[in-house]
């Protein structure tokens, strides 16, 4: 468990992340991140998958990266404005799924902000993926049970969505790991 | 790269096993309750009759035209026979989701799955 303190964000370091120092480079940075969570959206849209409420989340990994080289405020926006675009895109704007995505979408950014804020140091960009993904589910079945169903679904579905986001979670923060390396942007 | 061994701080195994563990806590909690569904039947004047969904019933419903036999097997309800012109009910199949219904119009008996069962997908987030 050494390698907990290892884990160090080198946004200036490393010479190659600081375009988000300027105001134009915040936002070139934020536009690509919307881009790449809209890319991956579309990508997981075309991944079959066994039932439609699995979702593995790959546009999570835009609102991680938004999260550790730009910070919590970016992160949400990235989020907030691919739930807006892309249910734009699919139609879905303001609809009944509308709802469920936007507050999963938020819940995850929050909870991702909140661990990145306090937890960081113990935790890596991995576990901090993990708890946005618990969060962005629960958050979801509350609004189901809030506004849909009532609460006895969402009892019922809850340990299957714990392991799920415990999964997806792991899945979505390895590969913002990997990129996070690959870009330069993080070092273990 | 000091190996696959530090991708996880020790920190992370933490957070996942206590979500893992908690899941199957509840999985394990909540195995022993079972569906709560219900099947109401109800008929001409104020008949009604409440069984569990996985029982195995049939109740005949006297009706304006006669008898309708309302049949629960197999976690299903279902209308076996009704003496109405069509058989609309009959061939409406048998019901096992939450909030769905069989209904015979001629005959007034209304056979519906309530309580906790599990209820159809409306809406799908994308």
């Amino acid at each position: 468990m050494g390698d907990a303190a290892n884990t160090k964000v080198t946004q200036s370091a490393a010479g190659r992340g600081t375009t988000g120092h300027t105001a134009a480079g915040r936002v070139a940075r934020l536009g690509m991140l919307l881009g790449v969570a809209l890319t991956l959206y579309a990508v997981e849209s075309a991944l079959p998958s066994p039932f439609p409420f699995l979702r593995i989340g790959l546009a999570n990994i835009a609102t991680l990266i938004a999260l550790i080289t730009l910070g919590f405020a970016d992160a949400l926006a990235v989020t907030v404005l691919r739930v807006v675009v892309a249910s734009l895109v699919v139609g879905t704007f303001l609809g009944p799924g509308f709802g469920l995505a936007m507050a999963g979408g938020v819940a995850g950014a929050v909870g991702m902000g909140l661990a990145a804020r306090f937890a960081f140091p113990p935790l890596s960009v991995v576990g901090v993926s993990v708890v946005g993904a618990v969060l962005h589910n629960l958050a979801q079945l509350g609004v189901l049970s809030g506004f849909y169903t009532g609460p006895g679904p969402a009892v019922k579905l809850l340990p299957v969505a714990l392991l799920v986001s415990a999964a997806t979670g792991l899945a979505t923060g390895l590969i913002a790991l990997f990129a996070l390396e690959k870009l330069g942007l993080i070092r273990r | 790269m000091a190996g696959s061994r530090t991708l996880l701080t020790f920190a992370d195994r933490l957070v996942l096993y206590v979500i893992v563990g908690a899941a199957l806590v509840l999985l394990i909690a909540g195995g022993g309750q079972g569906e709560g569904a219900t099947v109401r039947i109800t008929g001409d004047g104020g008949f009604e009759r409440l069984a569990p969904l996985d029982s195995d019933i049939r109740v005949e419903v006297a009706g304006p035209l006669g008898a309708t036999v309302v049949e629960v097997a197999g976690g299903e309800a279902r209308v076996l026979s009704s003496p109405c012109p069509h058989e609309l009910c009959v061939r409406m199949g048998a019901v096992r989701t939450r909030g769905r219904a069989v209904v015979c119009v001629p005959n007034r008996v209304v056979v519906t799955v309530v309580g906790d069962g599990p209820t159809p997908t409306d809406a799908v987030t994308r």
